[in-house]
């Protein structure tokens, strides 16, 4: 008889028009890119069926709130970002916290917005893998830009979402100045120049040398 | 002495007056269109003031928010009461009579096509709520809100906002220009019977998007699929100020035959708006359609459900199959947007 009830209660809440998918979490990345920054927006979003388990694994207060450090945390430790094959350290900027009871009737959504600096060349690559997954979950990626100087070649995702792979190209203008190394180089090697030639007067003064310039001149010339 | 002191005096008031001046134009300009209103938009505010004078004055006060109120502005989706909360007033709260002119200001907004689709989305609702209503949850044909921004009017901006489960219009009206960008629309269920009769709200956007798919060859078929499975929607509520970056076929890709049918995909949508606002839109469309872009996601006619997108320089139409409710293509939510021009952004100063 429970088995029966299980079934009908689970086949209403399959049948009810909610939002979104009720049996899983769904977690839409919105990824904004600028030649210094870039931005993840994480919105998660628990379907009815699973929004119970999801919130039974998250840290709660006293309070009754969700800690939404210790969610940033492990979101974070699931989440990888890495531009031209280097990681790129992210860090909590904004959350936005629905009420617990939206959550819980399925279709509340935790926003969590993540920032990182970024060192961008001409041409770029970005990978973005997601594989935090409390519960059952669906994924979706996207890239937006946030200036004219940042142009989108190509966006490849796999079956999932969960790794997203953008080639983006950045224009000479929004580039840091790098100072020339060769330059640095011939700098250095003008002041090294400079000052032993400072001490090298200094030697032949205490030695009693005369200077190049004061040597007396050769005879008949 | 005195000649300086009233020199100074002089020069403190024409600063004054020149301040006061450009605060005063910054206030005006903040409301004024850039077109005058044209006999459409003559109609839709007629239509509008005739519904508004059927409310009391507590019930106008609930229907009118101010036009710089950013928060009602975006406060829609598609979700039903009991997850989202809606505000103004709503179908269950009205008389026969406001509702017909409510009824009647639709007609003046929306096309032929728009309108029936809009009673025919509340009426697969209402049929939703008699097989599986109840609970927490609250929908059904009662469960329709309309609200207002800005006060109707020929010459200042406003917006009309009516929406309920599975439906989020907001037609901003500024002089000679109505706009329905953003706007939510989708269903539950996509098809149904009523008094003996079958109903399908959006058969005609999913068949004129099969039939673009199926015009495609193989190796352009690759270039329009961007996922082997449906996907939710990108851009839904609470996505305002986003921009997609295209993805997909490119419009200059397909042959003039292709791009008819892309066309006419996106007028079953554009063309929900009153006939003459809609060919103003059409015709910006068809200029970009070189660089307006195709993506699908999910498997090509094999009844499972399919996402897709079309994204132009001033235009994005998303159509998402929902995983409930039987056969995906028996819930589905679509979002219409144009990222230069939500809520008529261009169309006042």
């Amino acid at each position: 008889m429970k088995l029966i009830r299980a079934l009908v209660l689970l086949g209403w809440l399959l049948s009810v028009a909610v939002a979104h998918s009720a049996d899983m979490l769904v977690q839409a990345a919105y990824i904004t890119l600028s030649p210094e920054q870039v931005s993840i927006e994480l919105d998660l979003t628990a379907g009815e069926l699973v929004a119970k388990d999801f919130l039974g694994k998250l840290e709660v207060g006293q309070d009754q709130n969700i800690s939404i450090q210790a969610l940033a945390k492990t979101v974070l430790e699931k989440m990888q970002l890495t531009v031209n094959n280097q990681p790129v350290p992210l860090r909590l900027e904004s959350e936005q916290i629905p009420e617990m009871t939206q959550i819980k009737l399925g279709g509340g959504q935790i926003q969590l917005v993540f920032v990182g600096t970024i060192k961008s060349s001409s041409q770029n690559q970005f990978v973005f893998k997601n594989n935090y997954a409390p519960v059952k979950s669906g994924y979706l990626a996207n890239v937006f830009v946030q200036s004219s100087e940042v142009k989108i070649a190509s966006q490849q995702r796999d079956q999932t979402q969960q790794t997203f792979e953008v080639n983006y190209e950045v224009a000479e203008s929004a580039l840091p100045r790098v100072f020339p190394w060769w330059l640095g180089l011939i700098a250095v090697f003008g002041v090294g120049l400079w000052f032993s030639r400072g001490r090298l007067e200094k030697k032949r003064n205490e030695s009693g040398t005369p200077p190049r310039f004061a040597r007396p001149l050769k005879e008949g010339f | 002495m005195k000649k300086r002191i009233w020199l100074a005096s002089l020069a403190l008031t024409g600063a004054l007056l020149t301040a006061g001046i450009s605060q005063i134009q910054a206030y005006s300009l903040a409301s004024s269109v850039k077109a005058p209103a044209d006999a459409t938009t003559q109609k839709v505010v007629a239509a509008a003031n005739a519904f508004l004078q059927t409310l009391s004055s507590t019930q106008k006060s609930k229907v009118l928010f101010e036009w710089s109120d950013a928060a009602q502005k975006t406060k829609w989706s598609n979700l039903p009461i009991g997850i989202f909360q809606r505000n103004g007033i709503k179908l269950g709260d009205m008389s026969s009579a406001q509702q017909t002119a409510l009824f009647a200001l639709l007609q003046a907004v929306f096309s032929k096509n728009g309108y029936q689709q809009i009673t025919q989305v509340i009426d697969g609702d209402e049929v939703l709520k008699s097989t599986d209503g109840g609970g927490r949850l609250i929908f059904g044909k009662a469960e329709y809100y309309v609200s207002f921004l800005g006060t109707p009017s020929n010459t200042s901006p406003w917006i009309l906002q009516f929406g309920g489960h599975h439906m989020a219009l907001n037609a901003t009206v500024a002089g000679a220009d109505i706009v329905l960008t953003p706007s939510l629309t989708g269903g539950q269920p996509t098809t149904y019977t009523l008094n003996g009769k079958t109903v399908q709200p959006i058969i005609g956007e999913s068949n004129a998007a099969n039939k673009l798919m199926s015009s495609l060859s193989a190796a352009q078929q690759k270039q329009a699929i961007i996922g082997s499975k449906f996907i939710d929607l990108v851009l839904g509520p609470g996505q305002d100020g986003k921009t997609l970056q295209p993805e997909g076929i490119k419009g200059s890709s397909l042959s003039a035959t292709q791009q008819e049918l892309l066309l006419n995909l996106i007028e079953t949508r554009v063309g929900m708006l009153n006939d003459e606002d809609a060919a103003v839109k059409m015709k910006e469309i068809k200029a970009n359609i070189a660089n307006t872009y195709f993506a699908w996601s999910g498997g090509v006619n094999d009844g499972a459900g399919a996402y897709f997108r079309v994204t132009a320089p001033t235009l994005v139409l998303e159509f998402s199959p929902q995983s409930m409710g039987g056969s995906a293509s028996n819930h589905t939510h679509s979002m219409y947007r144009d990222p230069t021009n939500d809520y008529g952004v261009k169309l006042y100063k």
